[in-house]
């Protein structure tokens, strides 16, 4: 199903000769500079460091004639805004890549936190809980650490024989930390409540799986 | 949890689609499967929806000014601070009507702010009265009345907690007309942090 391009954006890119083309991209920044700058600041809060994200967003877009923007498809089922989103945001990770050699939330969590998390998803399941109270831990004790590899390890065997769809709803609530509203959100339940519905269809599935590894509500 | 740093990631379009819901059903259950074995890529697909959200209203606390490189300098002002410009409850504040739009919009706050909150809003041609609606994250209301202004300081009944995070909406009369998705705040201690 093709669409039309956003009438800036169509502007800019058919725009000839110099003036005609600094007025259509003045035209372009002016329509998205919300965006832009909230893309640019998702990845901090400070203002310098956000302006310069920002800056460096609207560099890369103007490069080689606006190149990057020439590649948006409007196949009518891509948004506009939504993609240029995700394409600012990721110009604004690498100018942060760049200054400080790595993204604000690089994937290299330290392990205890992670055995935290593990350990969090592993009490809810095998000591079921109102999920709307369970609070994420901030760290465990070491001999609580040694007594959590089995399970932990048997937990994840469990969470890897899950749907997609019900893994990602436990990544998103315990190793993400999102509150149930975001995770509704995302994955399109209507409430809040339908999420902790289905944290708790899940929770006896996942105590079958630990069972079966011999992991019991006593450790 | 698997293969938390896949080598390959989602592309700008299946992201997009993913956000919006556009994904045809293949595609959606491709790009599910790899979310829950992508951390990276959960991560931007949330600060994607955010940024969404959260640029639905101009940032109040920013004046941008952005120099367009090699071309004549566009100067933005954005982030008019309307909290300064806020009145208490009951004042006689009220925003140039809006002629394009039959649903009042959110202008703040948006993201940070501290207590007490004052929220504003555009006026609606021909509204008498908005109800105003408050909820915590976790969806329950912390807060509603009738209003026949375009800005209201939340009293000390709402109960706002710093730190916690909370939706708020507007709608003209008792709702019975459109309505835009709320808007998030998050309540921050008064020097930002």
């Amino acid at each position: 199903m093709a669409s039309q391009l956003p009438p800036e954006l169509a502007a800019l890119l058919a725009a000839s000769g110099q003036e005609q083309v600094e007025h259509a991209w003045a035209a372009f920044v002016a329509h998205h500079s919300q965006l832009l700058l909230h893309a640019a600041r998702s990845l901090g809060a400070d203002y310098d460091g956000a302006m310069d994200r920002y800056a460096f967003a609207l560099e890369r877009l103007r490069d080689q004639d606006f190149q990057r923007l020439r590649g948006y498809v409007a196949d009518g089922r891509t948004k506009f805004t939504t993609w240029l989103v995700v394409v600012a945001r990721r110009l604004a990770l690498d100018h942060y890549r760049r200054r400080y050699g790595r993204a604000p939330t690089d994937a290299d969590q330290d392990t205890s936190h992670r055995r935290a998390v593990r350990r969090q998803l592993a009490d809810s399941v095998l000591h079921p809980a109102d999920p709307a109270e369970v609070a994420l831990p901030d760290q465990i004790s070491p001999d609580e650490q040694f007594g959590a590899t089995h399970r932990s390890e048997s937990l994840a065997s469990a969470l890897a024989r899950l749907d997609p769809g019900d893994r990602l709803l436990l990544k998103l609530r315990f190793d993400d930390g999102l509150t149930a509203r975001e995770i509704a959100g995302i994955l399109g339940l209507p409430t809040a409540f339908h999420v902790y519905r289905r944290l708790n269809a899940l929770y006896p599935t996942l105590r079958r799986e630990l069972e079966i590894r011999g992991v019991g509500p006593d450790g | 949890m698997g293969n938390e740093q896949a080598e390959r990631h989602l592309t700008v379009e299946q992201v997009a689609r993913y956000v919006d819901r556009t994904a045809l059903p293949d595609e959606r259950a491709g790009t599910v499967a790899h979310l829950a074995d992508c951390a990276e890529c959960r991560r931007e697909v949330v600060e994607v929806r955010r940024t969404l959200r959260q640029s639905g209203a101009p940032p109040r606390w920013w004046k941008v000014a952005v120099p367009v490189a090699a071309a004549a300098a566009v100067i933005l002002l954005l982030g008019r601070s309307p909290e300064r410009r806020a009145p208490e409850t009951g004042g006689e504040y009220r925003d140039p009507t809006t002629a394009d739009s039959s649903v009042p919009v959110p202008r703040a706050p948006v993201g940070a702010t501290s207590l007490p909150v004052n929220l504003v809003w555009s006026s609606v041609a021909g509204a008498r009265e908005y109800r105003v609606t408050v909820f915590d994250s976790e969806g329950t209301i912390v807060f509603r009345a009738p209003i026949g202004d375009t800005a209201l300081t939340l009293p000390d009944t709402a109960g706002l907690r710093t730190g916690a995070s909370y939706f708020w909406r507007v709608e003209v009369g008792q709702g019975a007309g459109g309505r835009r998705p709320p808007t998030r705040f998050t309540v921050v201690e008064p020097d930002g942090h």
